[in-house]
């Protein structure tokens, strides 16, 4: 009863306050999954979106999307980052998020003798990727996130809240990712949504209601956009 | 008095309305222009003396339009053999060119169908007669010209979100003029956008034009599969073709291997289990023949 009354109130949007931070006008869309699953809707959306409040926006196509680029992420500045990549959390091992740098035993081998990089499957192709763990956001990615807001759209990025944690102690200040798997015009539609929401002056609790009442609806997966950390759902948008 | 009067009136009225044919009162259905090349069905019967449908003088002349595909059926009225041929290349040389270029049935009777296409015949007039008795069963049979409209490829597969094209050919046989093109999505939906590069199309006798299909999803699209039917017209002529759309997506989801810290950790914990167990079962069973061995008798 006692857990359910606060479950409550923390839902309760009575309880947040909007909470405004100083953050960069700068964002940066990530777009491993645009290498299988290309979406030039909702690339062209989401970049005008922020671009009308003032947002410059940083595209990195298939082939940017590699290890290094994770690790200096956090120094590059930016206020808000998507990223659209694949996620590993189904399998319920690990969540880890796929970079487009094919898997190599020789490559990155202390990393991969320390957990922090693993390999990745992606469906049926034969090629497999270098994928980054929770450790590798905690102890390989260089520089803190600005008050970053991180959408991660891939399956299952908030399953647990393994990943967002190490996001969160790296400097980021809310991050928003499902909690199943998720069909890519699900998540699409659902970040679109999550991102115009924010943009008009709603919260991150109000934004991912709403986007996760309104994305299309999946016929096999029962996914929720869901947040970190539970009592950062006033954080708002500087507009 | 008077309301006799007034249902006589309405009576002769009923009455006169009713004994006008059908076709002067005006067309009940509207006239629907044909979508695509039909196939024409001609029922003719075979009399020797007096000609097809025994009317020698003129024999039925055949009206198609080219890209139909004809399906005759055909009898002898008279129980004598006939054989149905269309001179295709107006060469008079009989069955010599039958099937292709000139088209031709089975001998019957009693009676056969036989279909086929007008689309490699070029628009015009031709004769059509019977092999065993051409001076007297034979007729004008006309290609009319018309235009014909494809789709390559007639399916697609678009990820929600993202869009495909379809290059749609028109090809002319004796038609000259502009076809103008339009498409629709089946089931509607906002979500699904349809553009065609150019809108309109002109083409000469016996050529081709091209114009490209646009279909454009967002990442609301439902996924499903639409069909995007395009049509060209010009004046009364009409026809369409379909491209076969599915809307797809996937799940943005990998598998990994096991974090190598995750799976060490579990693997020394039941490693220690099994070994613990091992040893206290070793301790357990040498205290107890320990035991046994110093028992007093």
């Amino acid at each position: 009863m006692l857990a359910g009354s606060f479950l409550l109130l923390v839902r309760s949007p009575l309880f947040y306050s909007p909470v405004e931070r100083t953050r960069p006008l700068r964002a940066a869309l990530v777009d491993e999954v645009s290498a299988t699953i290309p979406d030039p809707y909702f690339t062209a959306n989401v970049t005008n979106t922020l671009t009308r409040i003032g947002y410059t926006v940083d595209y990195y196509a298939p082939k940017d999307v590699t290890v290094d680029l994770f690790k200096n992420l956090p120094s590059k500045g930016y206020g808000i980052i998507i990223l659209r990549n694949h996620s590993t959390g189904l399998t319920g091992d690990v969540i880890a998020l796929v970079t487009s740098e094919p898997f190599d035993h020789g490559k990155y081998v202390n990393e991969q003798q320390a957990g922090l990089v693993v390999e990745a499957w992606l469906g049926s192709s034969n090629t497999t990727y270098f994928s980054i763990t929770p450790t590798f956001v905690r102890e390989a990615m260089q520089g803190t996130f600005p008050n970053t807001l991180l959408v991660v759209m891939g399956c299952a990025g908030l399953m647990n809240s393994e990943m967002a944690q190490a996001f969160v102690a790296r400097g980021a200040e809310v991050y928003v990712s499902w909690d199943q798997i998720v069909l890519a015009n699900q998540s699409d539609g659902g970040a679109i949504l999550l991102i115009q929401s924010m943009t008009t002056g709603h919260t991150v609790d109000d934004a991912v209601t709403s986007a996760t009442e309104n994305a299309p609806s999946s016929p096999l997966y029962s996914s929720q956009l869901r947040y970190y950390p539970l009592d950062r759902g006033g954080v708002v948008l500087s507009l | 008095m008077a309301k006799l009067g007034y249902l006589a009136v309405a009576l002769s009225i009923f009455l006169i309305v009713s004994i006008i044919p059908l076709p002067l009162l005006g067309p009940i259905v509207p006239k629907i222009p044909r979508a695509q090349a039909a196939t024409v069905p001609i029922t003719l019967s075979g009399f020797a003396t007096t000609g097809w449908d025994g009317s020698t003088n003129p024999n039925p002349t055949i009206t198609v339009r080219a890209f139909d595909t004809v399906k005759l059926s055909l009898s002898s009225a008279d129980g004598a053999p006939h054989q149905f041929l269309l001179d295709g290349n107006r060469d008079g040389s009989g069955t010599v060119d039958c099937p292709s270029p000139d088209p031709c049935s089975a001998v019957f009777p009693p009676s056969t169908i036989y279909s086929f296409s007008v689309s490699n015949i070029a628009a015009g007039t031709y004769t059509y007669y019977c092999t065993i008795h051409p001076t007297s069963m034979f007729g004008s049979f006309v290609v009319a010209p018309d235009f014909s409209i494809n789709a390559n490829p007639s399916t697609l597969n678009i990820p929600a979100g993202s869009f495909g094209t379809s290059q749609i050919t028109l090809n002319s046989n004796g038609f000259s003029g502009t076809v103008s093109l339009s498409s629709t999505v089946v089931p509607s939906t906002p979500t699904i956008t349809t553009t065609l590069k150019p809108t309109s199309v002109l083409l000469n006798p016996g050529g081709s034009g091209t114009s490209t299909l646009n279909v454009t999803t967002t990442s609301f699209t439902p996924l499903a599969t639409y069909n995007v039917n395009v049509t060209g017209t010009s004046g009364a002529l009409s026809h369409s073709t379909q491209v076969t759309v599915t809307v797809t997506s996937g799940t943005i989801g990998g598998t990994a291997t096991t974090n190598p810290r995750g799976l060490t950790l579990p693997l020394i914990g039941v490693a220690t289990v099994i070994a613990s167990a091992i040893v206290l079962t070793g301790i357990y069973v040498r205290r107890a023949r320990a035991k046994r061995i110093h028992k007093p008798k």
